[in-house]
């Protein structure tokens, strides 16, 4: 996979699927996570709490869901489930 | 005609065969700083203009386009002789010349670097690159960006600029200098009439130019002008969406997409005014590196 950073998102090809997708600065910032290695939901949760905007923050883990949720859809990520 | 003539553009190599006779006349015209090739050398297409047959040589005459021994569109009226050839020759190289990126925008250059205006038909790409070609910048294509993949330098590929309806006239007030070819009317996008290169364009038309400035031109009578930096994001989607091979050539046009994106300053230029929308591409080039 190929990602390039474009100032706080991000283009990636995925050379599976052969797409090409523009992803906003939350998801720029966890398929970037997610690439360092394997991580949980609530890694995600505290990653997006610490660049939300005060008001945001207790949302964070409803904005976790849909960014992992959209990025499963494309592909770019695979989800495990543990125990 | 019928052996043909041979035309460099730079990126490519055309060999041009016609029984339509007044074709000669125009071609000569509109392609008058051209040095003539040697029509049995290379080339990297060969198409074949040729008058209707049957009936249709005589009543209401008709011309059609042949290329690798199949015919392309349906019958053109044979007045409109030179815009079936090049729409023609658009369609064969944006199938040949795969190996490049081609990206569907209008390019020119100078002091070494290339501005390049990506864009959808009828937004008033080619009148911004015909302007910007007759005060001082080198044009390098009116309608391929050809993006060299091995090093990202944008190759010439020179032919007439193709004007339709009120822009022709435009430009034609603009720049009284230009030579403007004959004016065919009632064709399927309206009158069109061709912007020939000038020398110097000719002359250069194997010299690359390195991108610095991405613009996205749109002509609106009701807008002064206006100048906005573009998302970087966004301007990858679209020089994306302008591309004629960025499908096929997958992670090779992502690669040079992302460069382009990366290395140019990117921008959105509403304009009515000619001479101010040539002024600001002057003045945004000169901030880039």
């Amino acid at each position: 996979m190929w990602i390039v950073p474009l100032e706080d998102e991000a283009v990636v090809f995925n050379p599976t699927s052969w797409e090409t997708h523009v992803l906003n600065p939350a998801a720029s910032l966890v398929l970037a996570r997610a690439q360092s290695g394997e991580c949980a939901v609530a890694d995600i949760e505290q990653l997006l709490c610490d660049v939300l905007d005060q008001g945001e923050r207790l949302r964070a883990g409803e904005h976790a869901e849909r960014v992992l949720r959209e990025l499963v859809s494309l592909r770019l990520i695979v989800e495990r489930h543990t125990g | 005609m019928r052996d043909g003539i041979g035309l460099d553009f730079g990126a490519a190599r055309a060999r041009i065969r016609s029984d339509v006779h007044e074709l000669g006349n125009v071609l000569a015209d509109i392609y008058r700083s051209f040095p003539l090739e040697e029509p049995a050398g290379f080339f990297d297409v060969t198409v074949r203009l040729r008058r209707g047959r049957g009936l249709r040589r005589y009543l209401r005459s008709q011309i059609e386009l042949v290329f690798d021994g199949e015919t392309l569109f349906a019958p053109f009226p044979a007045d409109t002789h030179l815009p079936m050839l090049e729409w023609g020759l658009n369609h064969v190289l944006a199938q040949r010349l795969g190996f490049h990126l081609l990206l569907h925008a209008g390019v020119v250059e100078r002091d070494g670097r290339a501005v390049i205006m990506p864009a959808l038909p009828g937004s008033g790409k080619s009148t911004l690159t015909a302007a910007l070609a007759t005060r001082g910048f080198r044009l390098l294509s009116d309608e391929f960006g050809v993006v060299r993949l091995s090093d990202g330098l944008f190759l010439p590929l020179l032919r007439p600029v193709a004007l339709k309806n009120e822009s022709i006239e435009l430009i034609a007030t603009f720049a009284p200098q230009a030579t403007i070819g004959p004016r065919f009317p009632k064709t399927r996008k309206g009158t069109v009439a061709h912007m020939a290169p000038d020398d110097d364009s000719v002359a250069r038309r194997h010299e690359p130019a390195r991108p610095a400035l991405i613009i996205f031109p749109r002509y609106d009578p009701g807008v002064e002008l206006e100048v906005e930096p573009e998302l970087p994001s966004r301007a990858f989607g679209r020089l994306a969406v302008n591309s004629f091979d960025y499908e096929m050539l997958g992670p090779a046009a992502f690669g040079a997409v992302s460069r382009l994106v990366s290395s140019c300053r990117v921008y959105r230029l509403v304009y009515r005014d000619l001479d101010r929308a040539v002024a600001a591409v002057r003045e945004l080039l000169s901030s880039c590196r």
